[in-house]
This record gives C-alpha cells, structure tokens and sequence, in this order.
C-alpha cells in the first residue's frame, strides 16, 4: 500500500497504475447527486463554490451522522456514474480527481486522461471500517440535503485503489486485459 | 370468533428491535458466507473482501452501521387473520419505529418525498410494507435496510413462454453483468418467478429474506438457484467489488408463483453483501 498525502503528493498521485492500493491522507470533499446539481449550477452562473474546487479531491458519499462520542459516522462511496454528467464540467474547473466506486462512462473516461486527473475507488459496504480512517468532517454547504450536503473530510490512511490512471487504464477492465 | 390482540407498543419495540439488530451485524449465514468467500488471490478483489470482513468486526464493536447506506425500511408482514393491533395501526407503528431508530442509532435519512422533487423527508420514512395475511393468531414481522445502489441494478423482464431454464440463465447473468460493481459484489440474488408484472418483484423481495444456504422445497427450483449461483460466477467475469476476480455471487434464492399461459414473468431483485435484515414472529 503507498501512503498519499494530499496536497503535497498531487503530482504523485497521478503517476500510479490502476489496480495500485493507496492509503490516502489530506482533506477532501464530498458531493454526491444534489450537491453536484448545485455545483454545476453555480459553475454556470459562475457564483463562487462554498469551496476551492481547484486541486480538491471530491469524495462521492453521503456520510451518516455520528453516534455521540465518536468523530465520524458510517461513510463509503456511492456510485460514481450518477456523477457522470458533471464530472468533465468539475474537471475543467480543476477537480483535482474524484473517489467513489464503479465504472465511469467512456465520455467521463475521456475526460478524466484529457485533463489528466485520477479516478480512485475503494471497497462499497465497508462504511464502519472506512468512517475509523477520517479524522475530522463538518458540512460545509448545502445543509439542507442532509446526506447529501458537502462535508470537509480529513482522511487518514484511508484505503482505496487507483481506478483509472492517467493513460486510460481501468481497474474494472484489468481482467480481461490481463487474460 | 376469537381474536389475539396484539398491543401498539409491543409492535413498536419489536420492530425497533429488529432495525437494531439489522443495522450492526449481519445474520448468521450471510456473516458465514462473506468470512469464507472466495478472494480469487491477491489484487483489489482481496483486499476489498479483507476490508468488509474487517467491517463486520467495527460495526459490531463500536456500533457504526456496516454501510453508510441504511437503506430505504422494508417491511414485510406476516398476519395472522385473527390477529388485531390494539391501540394503533400495524403500519403507524412501523413508521415510527422507523422514525425513531433512524434518529437515536444515528442511521442515514435516506429518502426523499418525492422522485422529481427530491426534498429529504428527514426521518427515513415512510417505510415500505408487504402483507400477507395468513391463517393464524401470529404476528411475524420481517425487516430488510435495502441499499439504494443494489436495488437500482435490479431488473424484470416478461419472457417468451418457452424461454426454460435457458431464459432464466441468461437474463439473470446479463441482469448481473450489467450491473457490474455498482451493487457492491459478492451478491445474493433473489429471483421471482411467475405471477404477473407486478407480483414477480415482490417475490424476487421476498426471496431475500430465506437464511443463506436454505434451499427452495421443490427440488427442481433448489438445483435452479445452485445452477444460477454457479452459472454466474463462473460467466460474470465480475468478481469482488467488480474487480474481476473471487466470487460474484454467494447466494440465489426463487419464489415462485402460477403465471399467465401467455406470459414468463421474472424478477432480479440483487442485494449487495451488506445485506441487513432481521425476523421476529410476536
Ligand atoms: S449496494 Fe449495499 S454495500 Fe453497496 S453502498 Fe449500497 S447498501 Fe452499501
């Protein structure tokens, strides 16, 4: 497993196959179907985003909330593809990558290599575990969702694999190429 | 005509009871199952299955949920004819057993009021329930959280009559295939045979709730749901998490119903490893 620490190994990142274990720390965001909806919207009527989007990592989950005592609650990737409409938008604007799980569609694929940024995935249902890797979360805008605000995250070690590398190699595909 | 009236109160604790027990620790055959899959060797699909074993151990302990998504509540209702709930409705008490557990275990709210509007109703409810009313002075109640990501990849199709065993095969393997690693593998599938368009779903549900390794009565549906389970892993290609190696699916189970001579109803419901449900018989 290569330990990652955002944002001084941005350049690092990118240089690592698909199928290679990470073990991630630094600061990411989360945004998932509604927040996304918004974020594209304000990129549109270019209003300022509740946060910098330049060189952030956004994390496609929707946390429970945590139990008294305890700093994070359940916490895991949805589905990435539901991002899809969004993402090449959120990569023009300087996505530094995503995380989340699941096969992007080839227009995503495309613009993930062209913008040369790095799609990472992590095991889905292993929220308990994955909620002991963060260090620290607070909703930082669009309360109103509930799960689905944009929350400040502070990974610590946090497991994932690269999903797509900056040459277009997929983690989902690494089977039949291999076979 | 004697009836067993079954107080408001006493189904609003069993149900809580049940979506406490659900939430943080899988049943016993699905516990099992996932500490002795298949890793198919060393890669991600390994350390994905270490990653969820090693889940089941902090949920329990520390009483985090095992997924972040605790689902939409499914409800499903055994009543017995001479059954009455004293006191309030069977279904207000499940919403507010709902209500109240989604809050105090600190569960994810995830429901919205409505598909196009998608305002989060805040209290994980209302819940979903299916009756069947039976003979009998008991009231058995059935809960499953059911993850957003695996019902979305579930499917149903109407098949040609003559569609066999063959049919089956190969609508559950492209239902699978296509699904890929959205639902979270390795699986459980519930299949619903017959009935009518609207029935075959509800069975497929239905099928979710048999204990992991218990096979239908009928022989030929038993040797089906083995026939399935082996006929995917070995064609799926899709593995653990979707990464390509291990076992795809650890469990089929059929329900089956008479049917239409015109019509081949057949359901796909899949739930992901995470897959959290509870009984109780009152
Ligand atoms: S499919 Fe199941 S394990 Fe995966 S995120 Fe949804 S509820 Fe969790």
């Amino acid at each position: 497993m290569i330990s990652i620490h955002l944002p001084a190994d941005k350049e690092k990142l990118l240089t690592f196959p698909a199928g290679t274990p990470l073990a991630l720390t630094g600061t990411v965001f989360t945004a998932r179907d509604l927040a996304h909806r918004r974020l594209a919207q304000m990129i549109r009527k270019k209003q300022e985003l509740p946060f910098e989007l330049k060189d952030s990592l956004i994390f496609y989950a929707g946390p429970a909330p945590a139990p008294p005592g305890q700093i994070c609650g359940a916490i895991g990737p949805t589905t990435s593809r539901r991002m899809d409409p969004y993402t090449p938008l959120l990569l023009e604007h300087g996505m530094l990558g995503a995380l989340g799980k699941g096969r992007r569609g080839s227009e995503t694929r495309e613009a993930f290599i062209r913008f040369q940024r790095v799609y990472l995935v992590t095991a889905g249902g292993a929220a308990a575990l994955l909620s002991r890797h963060v260090r620290k979360i607070a909703p930082i805008a669009f309360e109103d969702l509930g799960p689905e605000a944009v929350y400040k995250v502070e990974l610590f070690e946090f497991p994932c694999f690269v999903g797509l590398d900056i040459q277009g190699n997929d983690i989902y595909n690494m089977r039949e190429e291999s076979s | 005509m004697f009836c067993r009236s079954i107080g408001y109160q006493t189904v609003l604790r069993a149900a809580e009871d049940l979506i406490q027990k659900a939430s943080f620790r899988l049943p016993e055959g699905v516990e099992k199952a996932l500490r002795s899959a298949d890793s198919g060797g060393d890669g991600p699909g390994r350390d994905s299955l270490e990653m969820i074993q090693r889940n089941m151990d902090v949920s329990a302990r520390e009483k985090v949920p095992l997924c972040q998504d605790t689902g939409l509540a499914f409800f499903y209702i055994r009543l017995g004819g001479s059954v009455v709930i004293e006191g309030g409705s069977l279904e207000g008490a499940l919403n507010e057993a709902a209500a109240s557990q989604y809050a105090s275990l600190f569960l994810r709210k995830s429901v919205v009021k409505s598909p196009l509007r998608r305002i989060n109703t805040g209290t994980n409810t209302p819940v979903i329930i299916h009756y069947e009313i039976v003979e009998g002075d008991e009231l058995e109640i059935n809960f499953m959280a059911k993850g957003g990501g695996s019902e979305n990849k579930s499917r149903m199709s109407m098949l040609n009559t003559d569609a066999g065993e063959e049919g089956v095969l190969q609508f559950v393997l492209d239902t699978v295939t296509e699904a890929g690693p959205d639902p979270c593998p390795p699986l459980f599938l519930g299949i619903g045979m017959g009935g009518s368009f609207d029935h075959a779903p509800w069975l497929a549900k239905k099928a979710l709730f048999r204990p992991v390794r218990q096979r239908h009565p009928d022989p030929l549906m038993a040797a089906l749901e083995e026939k399935i389970t082996s006929h995917v892993n070995t064609l799926s290609g899709v593995g653990i998490q979707g990464f390509g190696r291990g076992v795809t699916v650890l469990d089929t189970f059929i329900e089956t119903a008479p049917c239409h001579i015109a019509s081949f109803p057949l359901a796909v419901n899949i739930n992901c490893h995470s897959a959290r449900y509870a009984q109780v018989v009152l």
